[in-house]
């Protein structure tokens, strides 16, 4: 398991360059780091999703209110004044749903993963491990993702 | 005439995006509906005439999957093509789309370009084209 674990956040670094390019219209820059910095920030959304397969866990993603409403903006096309609290927090659980699905469909896993339906969550994951965390800096902000086997 | 598009996403953020995409792709002047669920998705499909029908595969309840089986059951939705937008990029997952009468598969995140070429092979160049609005080159679509 630690090695899929090595190749999720592996293939999570491509994923999330990719998703918050062609969705998001953001150039991103990814290194190691702690969830807790960003998670813990005051008016962060944090969404997370449950995955089975070959190995199960979760998996959160925390974004500062200002870079999420940026995002929302940029997915939808529309002024973040016009925007509503779904569409705001919406834009949390695609972002996570996108980078999620992208990643694991890029590992070589002998059987496909299955993905839960994500959801916004006050919850802080159980023990985030350094190691299984990625912190994402845009121009507009910086969020933090990590992964939690079970 | 224009087309009618049934957009099922449980994702608020993402039927917008679809409907953005479209308008970019040419389809300004589609009628869109949308639905939450593959339970939605049937109820708008007999109230309405649709011509195509976009659907998200995970979604609480019905999933596209799911509904995509339901269409094929029902003899007046057979004819309607329908496509899944997904991140499920796995082989297995898309070979079962196909298998149960998929029209076509868009991995997200995608571009409207992507949208457009997949739209245009299944339902054919939109009424937008007409006026000369429209740029069909491969060239980046402008939001």
């Amino acid at each position: 398991m630690m090695m899929m674990m090595e190749t999720l956040m592996t293939q999570m670094k491509t994923s999330i360059s990719e998703v918050m390019e062609t969705m998001f219209y953001y150039p991103v820059e990814i290194r190691g780091g702690t969830f807790d910095h960003v998670f813990r920030s005051q008016g962060t959304t944090t969404a997370a999703i449950r995955f089975s397969g070959p190995f199960c866990g979760s998996i959160h993603l925390a974004i500062p209110e200002a870079l999420l409403s940026a995002m929302a903006e940029n997915l939808m096309g529309v002024e973040q004044e016009s925007l509503g609290v779904e569409q705001i927090q919406g834009t949390a659980t695609e972002a996570l749903n996108m980078i999620t699905g992208n990643s694991f469909s890029r590992m070589d896993a002998p059987s496909p993963f299955d993905l839960g339906i994500p959801v916004v969550t006050d919850t802080a994951p159980g023990n985030p491990c350094r190691d299984n965390t990625l912190i994402i800096k845009t121009p507009d902000g910086t969020m933090a993702i990590t992964a939690e086997p079970e | 005439m224009a087309f009618s598009i049934l957009l099922v996403d449980d994702s608020l953020p993402m039927r917008g995006v679809l409907k953005k995409t479209f308008k970019a792709a040419g389809y300004s002047s589609a009628a869109f509906f949308e639905a939450a669920d593959g339970t939605q998705a049937l109820d708008t499909l007999r109230e309405n005439w649709i011509d195509i029908v976009i659907t998200d595969y995970t979604m609480p309840g019905m999933n596209g999957l799911e509904l995509l089986q339901a269409m094929k059951k029902e003899e007046l939705f057979q004819e309607i093509p329908v496509v899944v937008v997904t991140t499920e990029g796995n082989r297995e997952r898309v070979k079962q789309f196909y298998e149960n009468g998929a029209a076509g598969y868009i991995k997200k995140p995608f571009t409207p370009e992507q949208v457009r070429d997949l739209i245009v092979d299944i339902l054919g160049e939109s009424d937008d084209d007409d006026d000369g609005d429209v740029d069909d080159s491969d060239e980046d679509l402008d939001f």
